[in-house]
This record gives C-alpha cells, structure tokens and sequence, in this order.
C-alpha cells in the first residue's frame, strides 16, 4: 500500500502554527551598525567624477570602533572649483550601550565657478547615536565661514546658515547650502548627511519655438558640485 | 603602582589637566616623549578603547579632529597601540595626522564624571603651504555623556597640544561626539 507524501491540511495548518509561534518567540534583535564618511570636495559632470580628501568609516564590530581620515593640498578644475586644503574624517563604536559614530569635512579657501561662490572656510560637522531606545543625530558645529554667493554676503566669520537653503544661480542652475538629509526611525537608528555647498549645474533642454508657439526648455541637471561633506549613522 | 607622567613638550596641556583633575603626582619634564604611563595592569581604569570626532572653538581658535585609539593591549600587557587622530586648526590652517600612537592611559572626569583618555605619539604637521613636520603629538579626549555636543557646549571635551608648544586647551565640543567603549 502506497502512503501517500502530500501533507494532509491539518499537516500543513499545524506546521504553520509551529512556525509562527517559533517565530513570535524568537528575539528580536536590530542589527548594530555604524557608518560614516566624509569628503572635502565631489565634482561630477559628463566628463568625469573628481573627489578630494575622502574618507569612509571601515566595518565596525561589536564592542568595537574604528576610523579613517584623507586629507590633500587642495582641488582645481579650471572654471569649476578651487580650494586649498581639504580634510576629511570619520569614527564610529559600537559599545555594550551606544553604536555611535561622527563625521567632519573641512576645506578652506573656496572659489567656485569662477567666483559665484566663494567661502574662507567650511567646517561639515554631524555625529548619530543610537541606544537601541533612542537615536538622534545633528550637525552642531557646522557653519561656513565668509561665505558668499552670487555677490550676496551670507556670512561674515564663521557662521551657520539655515538648513536647505536654496538659492538660484542664473545660468547655471542652482545651489543648495547647508542640504541636510536625515534617515532612521529615530528609535533604534539615526542619519544624517550635510552638504555644506551643493550646486546643481543645469541647462535647458527640449525648448523651441514653432509658428504654433514657443514651448519653453525643461531644466535638466547635468553635473554638480558639493563641498564640504560630512555623513553618520549609527543603529542598536 | 608606577604612575609616571614625564610630559616633557606638553606640560601645559597634559600636565595641567592631569594635576587639575586629581593625577597624584606632578609632572616631570625634558623627556624626548610623553610618556604618560608606562602601560600594563591598572593603567586604564576609565577604558581602553576611545573614538570621537567634531569640533571645538578654543580661544586659539576654531579646532576640528577625529581619532580613534584601542590601548586593549597596552592596557594589559604593554603591548601595541593601535588607532589614528587626525586635527585641524583653521586659524593656522594646521593639519595633524598622528603617525604612530605610544603612549596612553585613562582617567574619569573629576568635573563630570565622565572617561577619559590621555594618548600621545608623533604626527606629521603642516601649517598652510609650508612642508611637512615631523612632531609629537599628545591629546586628550572624555566623554561625558550623549549627545557629546549639545547647543551652547560640551559635555564631552577634546584637546591636543604640539611639540612646539601649540596647544588648544581642553576645550568643550561645540559640534561631535566622543565615545569610551
């Protein structure tokens, strides 16, 4: 007599049951992580991506802590971007409490675009932790100084600017300072990444005018430019 | 217990803050390197391993570093330091990157009862567009809490002096975090 393989209905229900309890009883744990990196200056365009003073935190275990550091003398792209000393570094732990981990980028004498832009100093400072019950992060200590854009005085000294602010830079596109973007559920994991300077280099495509009327070019971005990066995160 | 603090370039800074904060014996000068301890068994009793990086707005000027020192070995048996700093002075346009880490000890913050590390080593120095130096380094870290900046200052609190006599102080984070783990 052949027995039959196939599991019976109730086979399958128990097995789920089993299963599913198994699974309701399991621990759950959140991985604990960090990570960081920061850089002084990134220029990406159709001819190329150029990137200065980069450093990129290496994997953190358990109980454990780590970090990197890249500095150059400075960056030029004729007509883009020059600065002179650029710095980068990043440190992260995961201990029995805290996974934490923090970023800083520096550059100094900036001149974009040939003078569309231009800063004494920038100082891209953010820091996450998490104890597993909370996780924050911030940028306290980020701040540009002598900054200016488009002839406009935005800081005198070292000084902060709001974050996300955009600006537009006619014929070029546009630029966004302090650009900060946050990630995490702010219970177990927390990030943040600042762009000090992030232009946006643009031109307009698809724009013509026929007997029926001008359509007008649609902004397309082509390229950008960021300076002075800095990014953590840290999960428990 | 051996507790030897021959600071030699570094009296204001280490000195300073070591007999500020309860260290039992003076500083002694004019050694060719800080050594702060001579390593092993008690010499680590608020940690052997730090990380941190950020910033702090001395009176010298605006300072921003990153480091990490693991002194597990150290700590134990006097054996290798492993870890890396890396600091900038902006008013000076002073990069420092440590090349070897020796010397190391820790402390709990008298003030805040947080940890603190003392560490020291050489480190190639370049101010603006000059050259490379080669100098000793020492620097001192404490975390006091989380977040390690918070608006207005501190709690944790970083800071570093040259060979040359340069120095920040040990100075409130005023951006960053600094971790005993």
């Amino acid at each position: 007599m052949r027995r039959s393989t196939i599991p019976t209905v109730q086979e399958v229900v128990a097995l789920s049951l089993l299963i599913g309890v198994t699974a309701a009883l399991a621990p759950v744990t959140q991985a604990q992580s960090v990570s960081g990196s920061a850089y002084g200056a990134l220029v990406r365009s159709p001819g190329g991506t150029q990137q200065s003073a980069l450093a990129v935190l290496p994997v953190v275990t358990p109980t454990d802590g780590a970090a990197a550091d890249e500095d150059a003398d400075g960056l030029n792209v004729p007509g883009t971007i020059t600065t002179e000393a650029l710095t980068g570094t990043t440190s992260g732990s995961i201990g029995a409490a805290t996974a934490a981990a923090q970023s800083v980028a520096t550059v100094f004498n900036v001149n974009l675009l040939n003078g569309l832009i231009t800063a004494s100093s920038l100082t891209a400072t953010v820091s996450s932790t998490s104890n597993g019950a909370q996780a924050t992060s911030n940028a306290l200590g980020s701040t540009f100084g002598d900054l200016a854009v488009n002839g406009v005085q935005l800081t005198s000294g070292d000084g902060a600017v709001a974050p996300n602010t955009r600006m537009a830079l006619p014929g070029v596109g546009y630029v966004v300072l302090n650009e900060a973007l946050a990630t995490g559920d702010g219970v177990h994991s927390s990030g943040l990444t600042v762009n000090l300077i992030h232009v946006y280099l643009q031109s307009l495509t698809g724009g013509a005018c026929t007997l029926l009327g001008c359509v007008p070019g649609v902004p397309m971005t082509t390229g950008e430019i960021i300076v002075g990066s800095a990014a953590s995160n840290a999960a428990m | 217990m051996l507790r030897r603090i021959n600071v030699g370039f570094v009296p204001g800074l280490v000195a300073a803050t070591l007999l500020a904060w309860g260290c039992d014996q003076p500083a002694t000068p004019a050694s060719p390197k800080p050594s702060f301890w001579a390593g092993g068994s008690g010499s680590c009793p608020a940690g052997e391993k730090f990380t941190g990086a950020g910033r702090i707005d001395p009176p010298v000027g605006k300072t921003t570093f990153g480091f990490y020192v693991k002194a597990r070995d150290w700590c134990r048996s006097s054996g290798p330091i492993r870890g890396r700093l890396q600091t900038v002075h902006h008013p000076s346009h002073t990069r420092v990157h440590s090349l070897t880490i020796d010397d190391f000890f820790s402390f709990r913050d008298a003030d805040r009862g947080g940890r603190c590390a003392a560490f020291g080593g050489t480190a190639r120095v370049k101010q603006g567009r000059g050259s490379w130096v080669q100098e000793r380094f020492a620097a001192i870290a404490c975390d006091n809490g989380e977040p390690g900046s918070r608006r207005g200052r501190g709690p944790d609190r970083y800071g570093i002096s040259l060979e040359d006599g340069r120095e920040t102080g040990v100075t409130d984070l005023t951006g960053g975090n600094i971790e005993a783990h």
